[in-house]
């Protein structure tokens, strides 16, 4: 049973705590604005600047990647190791409760820092369309796409291991997961089957556009649900509390 | 099985433990542990290993057994999670939950998540708490000290008002002042209903509780006040060289004593007969004989509980 009340005292609690977290800060927003500015105002030789729009999808890619993967992965390592998650399982709250909350907590910080990136790119130029509505959704489905694996690393290995990981993973996910860069035709259409560049093209989707989904929206949307399902199913097997 | 007609159903304990194991892969844990516990304070005593926290892990659900059985009031802990009740407010003895958070912070939210609890007519506020355990409210959690950790451990254990009280080793780290001090606000803060388990490695905290004793020994109780005689027994302490031959000063004394070295010197006799002159005679001749130096001897007479839990814990000088 899921008592809304308390999974909304939870996420509120949840989210508190890591709003509150510098690091978090660095990752979720400062880092996801500089790479607007530097997208969308200088070129990488050979090749030429980014409509702004673009630079706004790229963005908003990076900053639902780094709160549903990094950072999730990084607090709930670090809880694990601390016994907060043993401390959890004696409150009234069930397992479950726990890791929805978790989930909508990660899912708030994307949004907060979205909000962030979105006044930016207003500054920076970008014209809105009514797809724009559809960019909490987009970012909704790109934090459940990571989710579970950010919670299948975290309750496996130690939590040290995991800040290592996770951002390692960050990184390599902004340079050769096809969200900075493009790659030839061959790569791009391999890419186009793991969460980060599906989750661009769904972003783009939703801020270039009035929310028309063709074909391909379509399948880079089941890419995401696909990899959701995977991720949360191999942790809820692996998952160790403590 | 249908009870027979007429006969009296049997009573539903807050706590009942019916042939409980819990046995960890790599060999250790509980075993065969059958106890029923009512609305009162239980000590549980054993020495580190001996199956406490895995015990009262157990019964606050945090831990599945591997055989036998564990109910709350009828039901399985598991059930009670499922149904979103909450019965058991537990410390553990383990972990720093949430160290980024201030003291103050983790109770309100905590105290929030219960509002609508049912047994939040009785629960204590916030506030009180922080009060009555005076815990420091601005510091981190990751900042507290061993002490106040405890304490606000023990607030968290007791903000929702459950029914049964789970407190594992909460003197762990504290000096004697600090233990009897923390033993002295649980007396008054913990509603006279309640069903309570307390767990400590610390025989001298018995003096604080004043309760049923429980003594767990490899996994299996080793004694239980409400089923055991209890008889009163006197201690004849001692400081000398370490590694006293203790099995030559066992064979010295009246047959029924216990023997040991607490720590590196320092000994320990005790017996349930009356240590008397002629008893310290014997066992100060037996140190002149073999040439120890002896220092500050001492007798006591101790409660009846502690002194066979004592005689049961520790180590005997026999062979």
């Amino acid at each position: 049973m899921i008592s809304m009340r308390r999974l909304f005292i939870q996420t509120k609690w949840e989210f508190r705590l890591n709003a509150r977290n510098f690091e978090q800060a660095l990752l979720l927003i400062i880092i996801p604005v500089l790479i607007l500015f530097v997208l969308t105002n200088t070129t990488i030789i050979g090749g030429q600047s980014n409509p702004i729009s673009l630079g706004f999808a790229t963005v908003l890619t990076v900053s639902t990647f780094a709160a549903g993967f990094t950072s999730l992965a990084i607090a709930t390592a670090f809880e694990r190791r601390s016994d907060t998650l043993v401390f959890l399982g004696t409150t009234s709250l069930t397992r479950l409760e726990v890791v929805l909350a978790k989930s909508a907590g990660s899912f708030l910080l994307a949004l907060f820092a979205g909000t962030f990136t979105l006044v930016a790119a207003l500054l920076l130029g970008w014209i809105p369309a009514t797809g724009a509505l559809l960019i909490p959704i987009s970012i909704a489905l790109g934090v459940f796409s990571v989710s579970g694996f950010a919670y299948l690393l975290a309750g496996t290995v130690r939590a040290e291991a995991v800040l290592a990981i996770a951002n390692a993973v960050f990184l390599f996910v902004l340079m050769l997961g096809g969200v900075l860069f493009t790659f030839g035709t061959g790569t791009t259409h391999v890419l186009e089957f793991f969460p980060p560049l599906a989750l661009k093209h769904v972003m783009e989707a939703s801020v270039a556009t009035s929310g028309t989904a063709d074909a391909s929206i379509i399948s880079a949307v089941l890419v995401l649900i696909g990899w959701g399902v995977i991720g949360h199913v191999l942790a809820s097997r692996f998952f160790k509390w403590r | 099985m249908p009870a027979e007609p007429g006969e009296p159903s049997e009573p539903v304990f807050p706590i009942s433990c019916v042939d409980l194991s819990l046995i960890y892969p790599g060999g250790g844990g509980i075993s065969g542990i059958n106890l029923d516990f009512g609305p009162a304070t239980t000590a549980i005593v054993g020495n580190n290993g001996a199956g406490k926290s895995t015990l009262l892990e157990t019964i606050a659900g945090l831990r599945t057994p591997t055989g036998g059985q564990i109910t709350l009031f009828g039901q399985n802990p598991g059930t009670w999670r499922s149904t979103g009740a909450h019965k058991v407010g537990v410390a553990l003895q383990s972990g720093r939950p949430y160290p980024s958070a201030t003291p103050q912070a983790l109770l309100n939210y905590l105290h929030e998540l219960y509002t609508s609890s049912p047994n939040r007519s009785g629960a204590p506020t916030v506030d009180f708490l922080v009060e009555a355990f005076a815990l420091t409210t601005r510091t981190s959690i990751k900042n507290l000290s061993g002490g106040e950790l405890q304490r606000l451990k023990c607030a968290a254990a007791l903000i929702a008002g459950a029914p049964i009280v789970i407190l594992d080793e909460p003197t762990a780290g504290l000096d004697p002042q600090g233990r009897r001090d923390l033993y002295e606000v649980l007396t008054i803060l913990v509603p006279a209903e309640s069903t309570v388990l307390v767990s400590t490695h610390i025989l001298e905290d018995l003096e604080s509780i004043n309760s049923r004793v429980i003594a767990l020994k490899d996994g299996a109780v080793a004694y239980d006040s409400s089923v055991g005689p209890r008889t009163s027994a006197f201690c004849l302490t001692f400081t000398s060289r370490p590694n006293l031959d203790l099995g030559g000063l066992y064979n010295a004394l009246p047959e029924g004593v216990g023997i040991s070295e607490k720590i590196n010197g320092q000994y320990s006799i005790t017996s349930q007969l009356h240590i008397d002159a002629a008893f310290i005679a014997t066992a100060m001749n037996f140190c002149a004989q073999i040439g120890a130096e002896v220092l500050d001897v001492q007798v006591r007479k101790l409660g009846g509980v502690i002194a066979e839990v004592e005689d049961l814990l520790l180590d005997r000088g026999e062979q």
